[in-house]
């Protein structure tokens, strides 16, 4: 004898007489005092699959899932600008090229050579004006370069 | 817009923003600290002109600052830095300078001669005639070659 073959439990004709009446009046099931969670549960599925549709913002729910809008244009947009921010970022931290310095004036470099020797602290002096002259040069050709003309 | 982007936009702008700005404060930093160290220097407060240059010496530079431009304001300022430990007397710090500078790297340029000068004169105080007389040649080598190419130029430089 198989399972179908069994006839059926107390507890099952219970079952089949609270789905037969869910089935026929739902609002006097929802009031029955037994538990029939399972019969109404089993009910509203019959009802559903008997009506077979579905209201115009389920059916549109079901089709947003189904077939979600394409955002891909706005989503390239937004990596798009996020890697032109990024550039901007690295170009604005990397070194640039060095600046044109100015070439060093004949008198500097003939004070330099002349402080180059033993025992010459007057060449030092020279060496010190001369350098000071050129250091002005040189941080006027840097401030232009990097934005801070001085 | 997802809030990320929007951080990614904010965090471009403010490093844009920063990183332009920081090369230009350096440089006028080290030329503002020059500009006072003369004014110390001319009133005879040359400790405190070393201090003030050395301060700014050990400042990081900003990364944006082209590697050979660095070094052109460091070898200068530990030049100067050299220059005024040779007036105060104090060979041993002269030559701590020269050396700092030099570590930077030389070049075929007046900061490399003039370092190699001041570095020659704090041998020379400390009585190492001979590294002295290497580096007055090494400058004398560099400056000669820059000369000749200055009045190469005609000279009107």
């Amino acid at each position: 004898m198989t399972f179908e073959e069994n006839p059926p439990t107390e507890a099952e004709l219970l079952q089949a007489e609270l789905l037969a009446r869910a089935l026929e009046d739902p609002a006097r099931a929802a009031n029955d005092p037994t538990p029939v969670e399972d019969a109404l549960g089993a009910a509203w599925m019959l009802r559903a699959s008997r009506r077979a549709g579905l209201s115009e913002l389920r059916a549109r729910a079901v089709l947003d899932r189904a077939w979600p809008k394409r955002t891909w244009p706005v989503r390239a947009a937004a990596v798009a600008l996020a890697a032109g921010a990024a550039a901007v970022a690295i170009l604005a931290v990397r070194p640039r090229g060095p600046a044109e310095l100015p070439p060093p004036p004949v008198p500097l470099l003939q004070a330099q050579i002349a402080a180059a020797r033993p025992a010459a602290p007057a060449a030092l002096a020279a060496l010190e004006a001369e350098s000071g002259a050129y250091r002005a040069q040189l941080y006027r050709a840097l401030g232009r370069a990097y934005g801070g003309a001085r | 817009m997802k809030p990320v982007l929007v951080l990614v936009f904010v965090f471009a702008g403010a490093l844009a923003a920063c990183g332009g700005a920081a090369p230009a404060r350096w440089i006028g930093q080290a030329a503002g600290t020059h500009a006072q160290a003369d004014a110390l220097a001319r009133e005879g407060r040359l400790q405190e002109a070393a201090r003030m240059l050395e301060e700014f010496a050990s400042s990081a530079p900003p990364a944006q600052i082209a590697p050979q431009d660095r070094r052109a304001v460091l070898q200068d300022a530990y030049a100067r830095l050299a220059d005024l430990a040779l007036r105060q007397g104090d060979p041993q710090r002269a030559l701590r300078f020269a050396d700092a500078g030099l570590s930077l790297g030389e070049g075929r340029d007046v900061f490399t001669s003039a370092l190699r000068t001041f570095r020659g004169r704090a041998q020379e105080a400390l009585g190492r005639d001979r590294e002295a007389a290497r580096d007055y040649d090494a400058a004398q080598v560099l400056a000669e070659a820059l000369l000749a190419d200055a009045l190469a130029d005609g000279g009107v430089r």
